[in-house]
């Protein structure tokens, strides 16, 4: 009876999945859950599509072991093309140097270079950490306290709290008074738990705070927006994410974002790989997508 | 229909693995692949031959993902310091050791509900971790020697297979074949009586939790091993999966109890499933409907099943 | 089986003393048993015995008194030292692991037969099969405890005794789950034991069992023996009056019984004729029970006689067959059914089944009726005013002792939780109130009050149906007895035959012919 049920799903998947003939292209990641992540994998796929590639996404969930193993399925499964996203491949180098022994070409988008790897597609994270903490001072009058969030396992956004050290180094009337390293998945709500109680400690003492990416920065302002409204405490992130930018229409605490244009990002990549699976080699390792800097100011926002 | 009732988990696996051959015979059906999935599955299964101590019990032991991450960070860490191979690998093993035993003598010593204590524990050796890295994932300073434990083939087997192997049948003998195996499941099945017949229930207590957390450094180990790095959460997947490997195995002989094989069995369904799907490129989100569905598929026609007895 | 040497018995235990507390569960017991006899140790339920059994086994330790094993003085300091001893426990709750089977089951806790580090199977089966073929040889040795039949697992328990060489085999009322066969069965092997040399001592509460099988007895009462010898020596009579106390026969009017409302003129009372015709327990045999407004009556037996079941199915709380009616009409469906038609209950284990632990006293009065103290009736909020004003009145009507009545009930000492769970039901009218064990571990004072409010609540035209052990609080308050065993009405006793000799004969009578005493009521068609 068992053995009846499993028949029937299993050979429903099974003629469902062998039928496809086009180029197979697998997507893996850890962090689908990241809404950028998740905007990068839907706009490659969408580029894919175009390009008549037959892509299957695979999400680990933050577990790096599971993610070595479904790079194996894969290459066990001969795909055309392995598409890692904000992954960093030296923590699964073994694979990687696999896939490319069978002749699979890996390209990373947000994830680092490597050897096996022929192409990332990234913004310069320590740019974009520089970016973020230039804008920051800026507004501090380069004096004051701030609140850091950062998450140093994932490798760009480990490069942004580096910028951030050495943009320190140049402001030294520039404090940070308190850290917190995100719990990831959920940051959000994280970041506004983690802010409360800040808020609660040293809630006059901050004068901005520093997130290494959107999502922490969009918790950051739920708390201060209900604990603590009229405070002048700043907040920029980096990501350029949706909800941020409306949160700075709204001329919200959060100030600023750095963003990254993702959707270029994926597109650089469908174009790179496209030229790898006709043979060519790209000319760099590695391509930079533009980064820019979104206020309210250039959003057009008159705030008070 | 009385075979399929007893061995219906079995069936299942091999049926599994037959539809999966039949719908990709070149990358699902090939030797490597089969292979390469024994080799996938092992860190899960010498995890959830730990769990199966403790489930013998009537027990759980929440915290076998928290002493992953602790044993795959902790041997980073003490390579940093210069320590030698043996050197590490002893002291991250008996630091897991004791972090079992403190759980155990919790539970033993105290009637703390087991589920309690080790999420717990759990939690404190999890903030153990993160304290001891940073919350970074380390890789510096791992020595090639160590990468070796967790990759490579001997003789054509994978080396985390050969890991495996010994620990089940290392385990296997101890449950099946010797009084401490017996003593296990008579504290399991009636506590009061194995405490009127003078057995020492809380010893076999304390030591079962410390073996069960032991194989889940051993599993730190070989992960870090494997991948080249460790990540504080790292063991975060195991502990569920492990849990419905043992669960998958109850259901997989006759007695319905936790046992080394059953748990094995588990371990192949959960690891061929993950495999099969992946090269059949069915999404991830779609494999995980299908795991919980087929264990409890499998828990529920095992209760069925028992009307029939 | 070493034979004990010289003529000196082989276990004598003397002047025993074990208290908990004020209960003296042991006050001086002596049992002298002799090598390759079957001695019965026989009393009323809390006379002692388990006590003394506990005391042998090394779960506890005596206050006083000495054990002597072939003549020198010894201390069992655990279990493992009673084994050491060659002492073998069968307890009345089997305690065998389920999932074992015989073979598993004989060796938990043994040295088992090893080949190097491993358990030698092969051996292991070879034991305890040739002691099977000795005692039991239709004993399924494969089969999981769990799907043995209780006679096979009473077998099972035997044959693990006998593993190692056993001096003395202690069967705690190895007979009151096994049918009459079974019963047999087990008698033979106990024979057979005596015979190879090993000493039985047997503890049953069937007097022909005991009369039939044992070579000697032991009558304990109040923690201290009372009578002993060879049972040729006695009779059935004789052991009965050894465990009610004094030769006597006649009925000792007890003082607090409350005789100034007659029987007689109570089923003229305005209330509602309460009745059940039911098959349940291992007997399944018929069992109707008819129960008239402003009567009080007992339920007597021994453990395992049914009479908790028997409540927990008059409650709705455990099915079984038949039906059950209160002024004629039909009662279906669980406890809230019931307490609809205004019945109540009162459990035994008071803690466990009684209250819940978490909420506050008043809140616990108010639990079972929680719709008669909404604010606004068809709202489901309640109003605490309610609830406090409830609780204060049912308070002052129990002298309930209590600190603060929004504290949760562990707060309160065991006789005032008893009142609590008798006031939850004080709010509506009763018509039916089932009482397990009204007074066990309640003091002297509360043990009257809560009789009080019994006849009370029975004189405002309930009928009350009571189950105790308590053979005291039986003849005070019952106006008549109904004695069970295994679920079978044994006997019924009212008037003058309602005697304390007359209770305790009937609870100790041999099992009856399965057609049952002459139920003294008409039969009506049985609905099954």
């Amino acid at each position: 009876m068992r053995a009846g049920i499993f028949a029937l799903a299993l050979a429903g998947l099974a003629a469902s999945a062998t039928a496809a003939s086009a180029t197979d292209i697998a997507v893996l990641t850890a962090f689908q859950s990241s809404v950028t992540t998740n905007q990068m994998i839907n706009v490659f796929e969408a580029k894919a599509k175009e390009a008549g590639w037959n892509t299957t996404v695979v999400d680990t969930r933050g577990d790096m072991g599971q993610l070595a193993s479904r790079i194996e399925d894969v290459v066990a499964a001969k795909t055309g093309a392995i598409v890692l996203v904000s992954v960093d491949p030296k923590l699964i180098q073994d694979q990687v140097n696999a896939a490319a022994a069978a002749g699979i070409p890996v390209i990373a988008i947000d994830g680092a270079t490597a050897p096996g790897v022929v192409l990332n597609v990234t913004s310069d994270n320590f740019e974009l950490g520089t970016k973020l903490s230039d804008f920051l001072f800026e507004k501090l009058g380069h004096k004051g306290n701030i609140v850091k969030y950062y998450y140093s396992a994932h490798p760009g956004v480990h490069q942004r709290e580096l910028a951030l050290d050495e943009a320190l180094k140049k402001n030294p009337d520039i404090k940070v008074i308190a850290d917190h390293y995100m719990v990831v998945p959920g940051p959000i709500d994280d970041a506004r738990k983690t802010t409360e109680d800040l808020l609660k400690s040293k809630g006059d003492e901050i004068d901005a705070i520093w997130a290494a990416w959107d999502e922490p920065a969009i918790g950051a302002q739920l708390a201060i927006e209900a604990d603590k409204p009229d405070s002048k405490i700043i907040i920029a992130g980096i990501d350029g994410n949706p909800q941020a930018i409306e949160l700075i229409k709204a001329c919200s605490h959060i100030k600023g974002t750095v963003s990254q244009d993702f959707d270029a990002m994926a597109g650089l990549a469908a174009d790179g790989l496209t030229k790898i699976l006709a043979g060519t080699k790209p000319e760099k390792p590695e391509l930079y997508a533009p980064a820019k800097l979104i206020t309210p100011e250039s959003l057009g926002v008159t705030c008070p | 229909m009385i075979l399929l009732r007893r061995y219906g988990t079995l069936l299942a696996l091999a049926l599994i693995i037959v539809i999966f051959a039949i719908a990709s015979p070149h990358a699902f059906g090939t030797v490597a692949n089969l292979v390469n999935i024994t080799q996938q599955m092992a860190l899960l299964a010498i995890v959830a031959i730990g769990a199966t101590l403790v489930m013998v019990l009537g027990e759980f032991d929440l915290s076998v993902s928290s002493v992953v991450s602790w044993a795959g960070i902790a041997s980073v860490a003490l390579f940093g310091t210069g320590l030698g191979l043996p050197a590490v690998i002893a002291l991250v093993l008996v630091s897991s050791l004791l972090m079992g035993s403190i759980s155990g003598f919790l539970v033993a010593r105290f009637s703390v509900p087991s589920f309690i204590a080790t999420l717990a524990f759990g939690t404190v050796i999890g903030g153990f971790t993160f304290w001891v890295s940073n919350g970074a994932t380390l890789f510096s300073g791992i020595p090639p020697a160590f990468r070796d434990l967790g990759r490579g083939m001997i003789l054509g087997i994978p080396v985390p297979t050969l890991w495996l192997a010994g620990v089940a049948v290392i385990f296997w003998l101890l449950l099946d074949q010797t009084e401490f195996g017996r003593r296990l499941y008579a504290i399991g099945g009636n506590r009061e009586a194995a405490r009127l017949v003078g057995l020492p229930v809380r010893r076999d207590m304390v030591v079962a939790f410390a073996l069960c957390a032991g194989l889940s450094g051993l599993a730190g180990l070989l992960l870090t091993a494997r991948l080249g790095s460790a990540h504080p959460t790292g063991g975060g997947g195991y502990l569920l999966q492990a849990y419905a490997a043992v669960f998958l195995g109850m259901t997989a002989f006759r007695e319905g109890e936790p046992s080394i094989p059953g748990t094995l069995v588990g371990a192949a369904i959960i690891a061929v499933i993950s495999n099969g799907l992946t090269i059949l490129g069915v999404p991830s989100f779609l494999q995980d409907v299908m795991t919980g569905a087929i264990i409890l598929a499998a828990v529920l026609i095992r209760h069925f099943g028992r009307d029939g007895d | 089986m070493t034979e004990a040497s010289g003529t000196g018995p082989f276990l004598a235990l003397s002047g025993l003393i074990r208290h908990f507390g004020a209960t003296k569960a042991l006050d001086g017991a002596d049992l002298v048993i002799e090598a390759g006899s079957v001695h019965a140790l026989v009393g009323e339920n809390g006379a002692g015995k388990s006590t003394l059994i506990k005391t042998l086994s090394g779960l506890y330790q005596p206050g006083g008194g000495s054990i002597r094993l072939d003549g020198a003085d010894i201390a069992i300091d655990g279990p493992k030292a009673a084994e050491a001893l060659g002492f073998r426990f069968i307890h009345q709750e089997l305690n065998l692991v389920p999932h074992f089977d015989a073979v598993g089951n004989a060796w938990i806790g043994r040295r088992h037969p090893r080949r190097g580090p491993f358990l030698d199977h092969r051996a292991m089966r070879r034991r305890v099969a040739e002691i099977a073929a000795r005692i039991a040889p239709d004993l399924p040795l494969d089969r999981p405890a769990i799907r043995l039949t209780p006679g096979q697992r009473q077998m099972a328990e035997i044959v693990r005794a006998l593993i190692e060489p056993a001096r003395l085999v202690v069967m705690d009322e190895p007979t009151s789950s096994l049918s009459e066969g079974e019963a047999e069965r087990l008698h033979k092997v106990v024979r057979r034991l005596a015979e190879e040399g090993t000493a039985v001592l047997f503890i049953s509460h069937r007097l022909d069992e005991v009369l039939e099988l044992c070579g000697s007895y032991t009558v304990l009462r109040n923690g201290r023996t009372v009578g002993a010898g060879p049972i040729a020596g006695i009779d059935r009579a004789g052991l009965v009056a050894l465990m009610s106390g004094g030769a006597s026969d006649h009925a000792a009017v007890d003082p607090m019984r409350d005789r100034s409302a007659p029987p007689a003129g109570r089923s003229e009372r305005p209330g509602a004729l309460f009745s059940a015709d039911l098959a349940f327990g291992p007997a399944n045999a018929r069992f109707t029970l008819e129960a008239r407004p402003g009567e009080i009556i007992g339920l007597y037996g021994l453990v395992g006689s049914g009479r908790s079941s028997l409540l927990k199915i008059l409650w709705g709380a455990s099915v079984a067959r038949g039906t059950i009616t209160i002024a004629g009409r039909k009662l279906v469906g669980g406890p809230a059914d019931r307490i609809r038609k205004g019945i109540a209950y009162v459990p035994e284990d008071r803690r466990r089944e009684g209250f819940a632990a978490t909420l506050s006293i008043e809140d616990n009065l108010a639990l079972a009726h929680l719709a008669d103290f909404r604010a606004v009736a068809a709202v489901p909020i309640s109003s605490r005013g309610k609830i406090r004003q409830f609780a204060a009145g049912v308070g002052a009507r129990l002298r309930l002792v209590a600190a603060r009545l929004d504290r949760s009930p562990m707060t309160l000492s065991g006789g005032n939780q008893q009142k609590l769970v008798f006031g939850r039901w004080l709010g509506r009218t009763i018509r039916v109130l089932l009482v397990d064990e009204p007074t066990r571990g309640v003091d002297v004072g509360a043990k009257a009050e809560i009789h009080a409010e019994m006849r009370r609540i029975a004189a405002e035209s309930a009928s009350v149906i009571m189950a105790t052990s308590d053979i005291e609080e039986l003849l005070a308050l019952s106006d008549r007895v109904l004695v069970l065993q295994t679920g079978r009405l044994i006997a019924e006793l009212g008037g003058t035959t309602l005697t304390r000799s007359a209770v305790v004969a009937a609870a100790f009578g041999h099992a009856p012919s399965p057609s049952g005493p002459a139920v003294p009521r008409p039969s009506e068609e049985f609905i099954a």
